[in-house]
């Protein structure tokens, strides 16, 4: 059989909650990110919440209690296909789309990804016996007058909560309400029919939900409590609870690399409640206390000097602690003096009463190296668990802690390892505790000001081209107009991709077919759909004329023999036959040719006569086509990836007189890619999406046109809605642009060169060199036990102020196309098609 | 900076350690020997009301009694904490594998949605 108990809570109004005997103002502190933040700033946040903390002084009661909700999966992507249906511009995204973002909640519902919440009750002062006795006799609740008066003093509290540190939020009733259901049940799963966020209004019958199908199962002396609960449909879920509460604990720093003690908890795959309550003492009313310790520690050493005996040492070193204390209550400033007494209580769970003590084993075991002790208190499980419940009385008078209101300060339940926008695409999770990461790309341009470049640095291996090829994935999939240059060409492996099949296209600029890179093909025309306005489209029309023929100019002067190139009369000549070009499409570098013949000075005869003969070397007939034959604008490809497999760049360093043919021919090829990619940006309305993503910046940014590109993308990234991943075994090589100050995200990978460890965080992460953080960065990414390849690509992301470590999670047939190890499953795909 | 809590010097045990001039060959709280005292009444008063053995083991079992009892009595655990768990571990009606069992009820709890 079963009896009944009421709950203590008697009304829920705003972020209040009231009991017959007292009202709450609840609060929730949002997330602090932690891993990467100096330990300045750190020191910072737990003296401001000490001081905030010490203001609060004469509060009996004061309740941290940290709980958890899933991430609201469903909702985000809701979120995540409404901006990209509005961003493309279209209602079809396609099959692909909703497969891929099916596939992407299904990923994020299989894994556990609560997230932690953290509540901080403040009470307000007691309620009047009148008040407790006409809410016990019509259950009316809270009166006008009490609501007034609690509104009142709720704002002042709001006012000290709300400041640096804690920057505490008013609890809204869905918070409240969600913090009573996981307390009462709890760490139960959530019942599918209550959602963690969202703004639909609770109906009458949700009240019922915080207990209907609640069962707490009691045996005496147990060290967990089993608990049941029957409010899903089907059979009732069954958890048992441990509650373990905080026992002597060690000296902490302040600054601490660690973590704080109360989010340490967040390493174990497991989640882990607390709930701590304290009374907040103003230092002389702490003060007795502590002099009562004292009078005893000296009756003691008295005694034990009557008797002859020698007097234990600790008794001093406790008198002179004792001394020190008192000194600090009575003389010290507020945030010395003030004293928090109270209970810390932390809950764990599992399916069976087994696994439940091992999880309290677990925990206990996390806190052993730093010295605290948790104790797993028998009798008396059932009360402490009722304890985490608002409103309910304290469970037990046991292990009561007395500290400082810094050390109470240095818990910061909020620090937590978080980062991403939350409205993104999920690109992989955080390392430290597997939340999800989610970006979107646009997301600086677009809503934070800030520049789209995003620089992902690290030594080979450490998965920049995974994170390329992913990126470069999910900006395809959602219909980003998005251009990959990649060197090394394994990215071409997603033009392969069924669902990018008819709107990708895969370039290779060394092997494809003679006259395949015609510079005048390259330049599409413009969209009359983009450009409707007749004035308008004629203009592009011209400027794309021009393109052409500036494109076919510089090709040309790029293939002829450098002191030929040089000479102001080629020049002039190139120049000129370049202009009486038709400029269109179906022109080429034989009408060039042609034109340069039909020039009165006869040195066009000449320098036409030389292109004739670099067209018959094989190297350069890529650029000399026999036939034009248009295809369709390259707009119509949403991915477009560039590559140039076994290109053999001029070394910038040796006279430009001595290049082979080969690097001769690699300078137009480069400046063709650089043109492709700069006509996606620039050739499309500002406002649009586009995703360009640069392989190996180091070796591109070695001739100009390169370094202009990177340097113009970079800086005008924001204007122009481009978000531009460019990666590189170096960060020099993207910080030598000067770009530094436009780079709101980066990605930096493994790197185990101390000083470019230390260029990549002072410049990319913003952190101090020389503080540690070089270890972090050389232990991304581990070699697994007993070799064999890294399954594991770990960056540490900045976006933003914050910093966090990451594991890039691809999808498993998107990295078997893009594999870039000699070993991988799948080699570097062959071209899908090519403009001849 | 150094942040400890205060707890340390609380953590003393008031030891009683005898009359100036007599030292007791034993170590024991102040608070043992209440305990103790009550104990023994306890024995005895029950001892009053059923069967009687000699004095001598009523002395015996009340310290033994105490000894025990004083495991569970420190710094952290005062003696007067021991009564609420102990209590709410105890009471209530048992059920079958010596279990009971409490659902809890929040039909009584009011939400009003909007400011306070």
């Amino acid at each position: 059989m079963s009896k009944h108990t009421d709950l203590a809570l008697r009304g829920i109004v705003g972020n209040l909650t009231a009991t017959t005997t007292s009202v709450t103002a609840w609060y929730v502190l949002p997330p602090k990110s932690w891993s990467f933040t100096s330990e300045g700033r750190r020191a910072d946040v737990v003296l401001e919440t000490a001081r905030r903390l010490s203001r609060l002084r004469d509060v009996r009661g004061l309740h941290y209690r940290v709980t958890s909700r899933p991430y609201p999966v469903a909702e985000w992507a809701k979120q995540l296909d409404a901006t990209t249906r509005r961003t493309a511009g279209r209602r079809d995204l396609g099959s692909g789309w909703v497969d891929y973002l099916t596939a992407a909640q299904k990923g994020l519902l299989r894994q556990t990804m609560d997230e932690k919440v953290v509540y901080l009750g403040v009470p307000l002062p007691a309620r009047t016996l009148f008040d407790r006795v006409g809410d016990k006799l019509v259950e009316r609740g809270l009166s006008k007058r009490e609501r007034d008066d609690a509104r009142r003093r709720a704002a002042e509290i709001t006012e000290v909560v709300a400041g640096p540190g804690m920057d505490a939020e008013p609890a809204t009733v869905r918070d409240v309400e969600w913090l009573v259901h996981r307390s009462v049940g709890l760490l139960m799963p959530p019942p599918p029919y209550l959602s963690a966020g969202g703004d639909e209004p609770w109906s009458e019958g949700d009240l019922g939900a915080f207990t209907d199908g609640i069962t707490y199962h009691v045996s005496p002396f147990d060290r967990a409590v089993r608990i049941t609960d029957s409010r899903r449909t089907g059979d009732p879920v069954e958890r048992w609870v441990s509650v373990l509460t905080l026992g002597r604990t060690a000296t902490i720093d302040l600054p601490n690399r660690d973590d704080p003690w109360m989010a340490r908890s967040d390493r174990l795959p497991f989640p882990v409640e607390w709930s701590a309550r304290f009374d907040v003492l103003a230092g002389k009313d702490a003060t007795e206390d502590a002099k009562r310790a004292m009078r005893l520690v000296r009756d003691l050493q008295k005694g034990y000097a009557e008797h002859g005996e020698d007097i234990p040492l600790d008794l001093e070193e406790k008198a002179r602690r004792a001394a020190i204390v008192q000194n600090e209550m009575t003389d010290g400033e507020q945030i010395v003096s003030t004293r928090l007494h109270g209970w810390v209580r932390a809950a764990v769970s599992g399916a069976t009463r087994k696994e439940c003590l091992t999880n309290a084993r677990k925990l206990r075991d996390l806190y052993e190296p730093i010295h605290f002790t948790l104790e797993h208190p028998t009798p008396g499980q059932y009360p402490l668990m009722r304890e985490f419940t608002p409103g309910e009385p304290l469970g037990g008078t046991a292990y009561k802690r007395r500290m400082p209101v810094q050390f109470a300060a240095s818990a910061v339940p909020q620090a937590t390892a978080a980062i991403g926008d939350r409205v993104g695409h999920n690109i992989g999770r955080v390392a430290q505790n597997n939340r999800p990461t989610m970006f979107d790309l646009h997301r600086g341009p677009e809503i934070r000001e800030a520049s789209g470049f995003i620089p992902a640095v690290g030594e080979q291996g450490s998965g920049k081209s995974g994170i390329m090829g992913d990126l470069g994935y999910v900006e395809a999939i959602s219909w980003v107009t998005s251009t990959i240059l990649d060197p090394g060409g394994p990215l071409a492996g997603l033009c392969t991709l069924p669902e990018l099949k008819g709107r990708s296209r895969h370039l290779d600029l060394l092997h494809g077919a003679p006259g395949s890179l015609n510079p005048a093909t390259v330049v599409a025309d413009p969209s009359r759909e983009l450009f409707p306005g007749d004035d308008e489209f004629h203009v592009k029309v011209q400027e794309a004329r021009a393109d052409r023929r500036a494109l076919m100019l510089d090709v040309a002067l790029q293939l002829l023999p450098y002191q030929i190139a040089t000479l102001p009369q080629t020049r002039t000549v190139v120049w000129e036959a370049a202009h009486r070009t038709s400029g269109e499409r179906s022109s080429s570098l034989r009408e060039l040719v042609d034109r340069l013949r039909e020039l009165d000075d006869p040195y066009g005869g000449k320098v036409a006569n030389m292109l004739e003969i670099v067209a018959d070397m094989p190297q350069a007939s890529l650029f000399f086509p026999q036939d034009v034959t248009l295809e369709d604008d390259e707009h119509d490809d949403t991915l477009l990836v560039l590559t140039m497999e076994g290109l053999a760049l001029p070394d910038p360093h040796q006279p430009a007189e001595s290049r082979t043919m080969q690097e001769q021919v690699a300078q137009p090829l480069l400046h063709l890619a650089t043109f492709y990619a700069t006509r996606r940006i620039y050739g499309l309305p500002k406002w649009q999406r586009k995703f360009i993503g640069l392989d190996e910046v180091g070796q591109m940014g070695r001739w100009g046109s390169g370094h202009n590109l990177f340097a113009g993308l970079a800086r005008q990234s924001r204007k122009w809605n481009a978000a531009v991943l460019a990666s590189s075994q170096n960060p020099e090589d993207v910080l030598g642009l000067n770009v530094s100050n436009f780079i709101d995200a980066a990605f930096v990978g493994r790197i185990l060169n101390e000083k470019v460890a230390a260029h990549a965080l002072t410049e990319l992460l913003r952190l101090p060199a020389g503080e540690g953080y070089e270890s972090v960065l050389a232990g991304l990414s581990p070699q697994p036990k007993g070799g064999g390849r890294r399954q594991m690509r770990e960056f540490v992301m900045r976006l933003g102020e914050d910093r966090e470590k990451v594991r890039i999670e691809i999808p498993p047939h998107v990295l078997a196309a893009i594999d870039s190890t000699p070993s991988g499953s799948t080699a570097a795909a062959p071209p899908v098609a090519v403009p001849a | 900076m150094k942040l400890r809590t205060d707890d340390e010097i609380f953590r003393v045990s008031p030891t009683w350690l005898g009359p100036v001039g007599f030292r007791i060959p034993w170590d024991a709280r102040f608070l043992a020997y209440v305990v103790w005292l009550v104990v023994l009444l306890v024995i005895l008063a029950v001892k009053a009301l059923t069967f009687g053995v000699h004095i001598g083991w009523d002395v015996c079992l009340s310290i033994a009694a105490t000894y025990y009892l004083m495991q569970y009595v420190d710094y952290d655990r005062p003696l007067r904490s021991l009564w609420r768990p102990l209590f709410a571990d105890l009471t209530g009606p048992r059920h079958r594998d010596t279990a009971y069992e409490v659902a809890p009820c929040a039909y009584r709890v009011k939400v009003e949605k909007g400011e306070p």
